[in-house]
């Protein structure tokens, strides 16, 4: 699987069991088949409940943290900051600073998880999933037990609300509980934000069935999207976004502009508008934070491969380039589905690295 | 002379009856809105991949529990060329809350739909109309046998076409192509608990050398298969059996009262008055809860004859329209004949013919192979067009003239008002004003009715529009669907029992004709109407006075 080999054991954890505002489940994406509820350092007391009562959505639950940093990795490959979590040389572990980045960081693993527990459902693979939210079910007249009434009544058709809701008791529990702390409140909006944006970005797919196979009964149901898909979206929410300061007295969140252009800004910026009001239309879907980002030039990228976004990758300080020639398959034949058949082409291969 | 119901109705007494009948239709939208969950739900199966070393040779079912996983299609390495060793399998349904969830034959139906997500690959080169060739095994077990214990219920070979599109900046590896769905099976009942799907996709590498058009060839590079299976919600049958079962008694009484009323007549029944008998008779065809003996039988065959009643209520009905426009052409001396009705019935016969012969080449023959589908061939698809085409277009020709006699109803009525023709015979002039007013009132109905459906309709659009935006919330019109089922259909039976109750020849004579018959006020009737203005009288106050 692409996804298991890539994504490099970090020591994460123990850089942010230093750190004490931070919760370290993230030590869970490690590709260390060994490690186990109980030795995984930094999960909390419940969290390590969950881990031991759920092992079959854990299992699943770390597949999609790890899809998640990788999709990460991939959309930051070109900037400067590739989405290393324990990046050495900005004086201290990227997520601990309250930066756009930790929010993107905080909204695709949260998404990710979410994604991944929810495909787990839709196959079948997960006997805790749950059915959503049901209408209240009045089905007294049929000839049942009680477990299958609900769903011989109206169904159970939700895959992507267990995840959510799993995701939500198990990711957000730390930050849930020190919810008077800014940041944990950026945290839990941005935790929010990625499962609301992969909730919304889900397809629709209708059968139509009535009558002579026509559309006077239908069947309506939401496909979840490729998760490639969706991180190119919040990539986007990341670029647009918004700074915001936390006020000491009530806990309440502030839009911060940083050039008020015209009059209706300025008066935004004399009457803040808490969070929890704007959040009807602005803010519910958009990511926040509340630091600005370090100067991520202080990593060393020395030996990075920069393709060609070299002068931001490198941050001026040069780069080299190496030519070698490969062999590459070319003139390939298809054969369905794991067979290629190619002959194999040499080519001239240009690669950067910063110096 | 006698003439309808209707027209020896007070005023009052219609007033009442239309009240109680709204009352009646809220209840049915109500019933549907807030009781009923909606008529049909889906369940998502993302089809797990396993791995067979023994290609298919054994009879060996594939399942969660023998299944070698194989997680991502494009890092494995088969050891054959044909594909078969990959497995794709669906149980179902799914497990849910940690209990083991089971079909129930309250669903009715199920039926398959499937989804093929093809990767854009350089390599494995999708080609449009590629044709698929999938090896479906269906097995079944019952709540008493083992947990592994799977019999076969049917093994197909299932030939589909598959039509991918993918927009041209989307030309990336990894990307995927946007695809049909592909209908997979359908039950006319649903009797097992417990289904599971096998499925093989296998690919003759001599074949597609030889000709590349053969099956599976240009299929492109598959990642996933998800097969939805959509049925009947159990509560939405419950509700919906115990509507018809509560209908049918009342139903078959009135018929039997109109039946009774007609016959005691001292002449022939009129064609008007026949049609109106077919249109109750095939009402009550439609109501007859049947589908209780599914409950206990397997009986496959309940959906093609809910399909066959619902066709037969609507001939009959668009037949009625026809008759009943045609019937009240005043001055036409071809009436109460149906044939002078041929040539536009034929319209309606051939439409209906049409889409019989669509549903028992789709719906019968899935009796025998659930697998079967019209639209998977050249052939069927073609007939399948062909025969929507033919009763979309006697349809339209049918409304075309149907409209056409109603402005010929119009104008005539017209004309006869104008020229006052009949003022000099009282009694024939009650008679002229009584078919006038006969038609007007079923006419106003009908477009009563109509618009309600339509307006039944759109808030089951919108309601469904907001069942599946962004933000799902259960609001007020959620339940819409059911109750734009269970609404339109009391509706019907509103609308011919009303019929069938104010067209029936009435034993009370018009006030002011010379009685030709002699005969006793009947019961209906009773004392106090003759101080009541009549409505006839007053409708037509304003043209006569």
């Amino acid at each position: 699987m692409r996804r298991s080999h890539l994504f490099a054991p970090i020591s994460i954890c123990i850089l942010l069991s230093m750190l004490p505002v931070l919760d370290c489940w993230w030590m869970l994406s490690n590709d260390d088949a060994s490690m186990s509820c109980a030795t995984v350092p930094g999960l909390s007391a419940q969290q390590r409940r969950m881990c031991r009562e759920h092992p079959q959505v854990i299992k699943y639950l770390v597949g999609g943290l790890r899809t998640a940093l990788y999709e990460c990795q991939n959309a930051f490959k070109t900037e400067a900051w590739n989405c290393t979590l324990d990046a050495p040389g900005v004086g201290t572990a990227p997520l601990k600073i309250a930066s756009k980045e930790s929010a993107y960081v905080y909204a695709i693993s949260a998404a990710g998880v979410s994604h991944a527990l929810s495909k787990a459902c839709s196959k079948g693979l997960i006997n805790e999933c749950g059915c959503g939210d049901h209408p209240t079910s009045t089905s007294t007249l049929l000839p049942h037990s009680y477990e299958t009434k609900d769903f011989i009544w109206s169904g159970c058709s939700d895959n992507v609300k267990f995840g959510n809701q799993f995701g939500r008791r198990f990711v957000d529990q730390y930050d849930k509980q020190h919810s008077e702390q800014p940041r944990s409140k950026m945290n839990l909006h941005n935790n929010r934000v990625g499962r609301r944006i992969l909730t919304s970005a889900m397809r629709k797919e209708c059968k139509c069935h009535g009558v002579s196979g026509s559309c006077v009964t239908k069947t309506c149901w939401k496909v979840v999207p490729k998760f490639d898909e969706f991180a190119a979206k919040l990539l986007q929410k990341y670029q647009a976004a918004q700074h915001v300061e936390i006020s000491e007295k009530d806990q309440k969140m502030f839009v911060r502009r940083s050039a008020p252009k015209n009059e209706q800004q300025m008066r935004s910026e004399r009457y803040l508008k808490p969070v929890e009001h704007i959040s009807k239309d602005a803010m519910k879907n958009e990511l926040i934070y509340l630091e600005t980002s370090p100067n991520y030039c202080a990593i060393d990228v020395k030996d990075r491969e920069c393709g060609e976004n070299c002068r931001q990758i490198c941050c001026g300080r040069g780069w080299r380039t190496t030519r070698e020639i490969v062999d590459e398959p070319c003139h390939c034949q298809f054969v369905w589905c794991c067979e290629v058949k190619c002959k194999t082409c040499k080519k001239l291969q240009e690669k950067n690295y910063c110096l | 002379m006698n003439g309808a119901v209707i027209e020896n109705l007070s005023n009052r007494k219609l007033f009442g009856i239309f009240v109680v009948l709204l009352c009646v239709q809220i209840l049915f939208f109500l019933i549907g809105a807030i009781y009923a969950p909606s008529p049909s739900t889906f369940m998502e199966f993302e089809m797990i991949k396993c791995h067979d070393s023994s290609k298919g040779i054994t009879n060996e079912w594939f399942h969660r529990e023998n299944c070698q996983l194989i997680d991502d299609l494009s890092q494995f390495t088969p050891s054959s060329f044909d594909m078969r060793e990959i497995v794709f399998v669906a149980k179902m349904p799914h497990a849910r809350d940690g209990i083991e969830l089971e079909y129930s034959p309250w669903f009715q139906f199920l039926l398959g739909v499937l989804h093929v997500d093809v990767e854009y690959s350089e390599h494995f080169k999708y080609v449009e109309h590629a044709p698929l060739s999938l090896e479906v095994r269906m097995g079944y077990r019952t709540k008493e046998s083992g947990k592994n214990d799977w019999q076969e219920l049917s093994s197909t070979n299932v030939s589909r076409i598959l039509e991918c599109s993918i927009k041209d900046e989307d030309k990336k590896e990894g990307r995927s192509y946007d695809c049909d769905m592909l209908d997979l099976f359908e039950f006319g009942s649903s009797n097992y608990p417990f289904y599971l799907v096998n499925i093989r996709i296998p690919i003759n590498q001599a074949a597609c050398r030889y000709n590349p058009k053969s099956p599976n060839c240009q299929i492109g590079k598959i990642s996933e298969l998800r097969l939805i299976e959509i049925h009947q919600n159990g509560g939405f049958t419950l509700i919906w059996l115990w509507m018809k079962t509560l209908l049918t008694p009342i139903v078959s009484g009135c018929l039997y009262w109109y039946w009774r009323r007609i016959h005691q007549l001292a002449r022939n029944p009129l064609l008007l008055e026949k049609a109106i008998l077919a249109l109750g008779l095939s009402l009550a065809i439609l109501d007859f809860p049947i589908e209780w003996i599914s409950l206990t039988l397997r009986v496959p065959f309940l959906l093609l004859v809910s399909d066959l009643r619902q066709g037969l209520f609507y001939t009959i009905l668009f037949s009625f329209w026809l008759i009943f426009a045609g019937e009240h052409l005043i001055d036409d001396t071809t009436r109460n004949n149906i044939m002078s009705y041929r040539f536009n019935l034929s319209f309606i016969i051939t439409a209906s013919f049409a889409l019989l012969i669509y549903d028992l080449v789709e719906r019968g023959v899935q009796l025998y192979n659930p697998f079967y589908s019209v639209w998977a061939s050249e052939t069927g698809s073609n007939i399948a067009y062909f025969t929507i085409f033919v009763g979309a277009i006697c349809t339209v020709c049918y409304f075309a003239f149907l409209f056409y006699k109603i402005v010929k109803v119009w104008t005539t009525i017209r004309r006869k008002r104008a020229a006052q023709l009949y003022q000099n015979s009282e009694n024939r002039r009650l008679k002229v004003e009584g078919v006038i007013y006969r038609f007007k009132f079923l006419m106003l109905f009908t477009l009563l009715c109509s618009a309600f459906t339509i307006l039944a309709y759109f808030m089951k659009q919108y309601g469904e529009a907001q069942l599946h935006s962004d933000d799902a919330r259960d609001g007020f019109l959620t339940g819409s669907t059911s109750a734009f089922f269970t609404g339109t259909f009391g509706m019907c039976n509103i609308y011919v029992l009303l019929l069938l109750a104010m067209y029936a020849p009435s034993h009370k004579h018009y006030k002011g004709a010379s009685q030709l018959i002699d005969e006793e006020d009947d019961e209906i009737v009773d004392d106090g109407t003759h101080t009541e203005s009549n409505a006839l009288t007053t409708f037509l106050k304003p043209n006569t006075d």
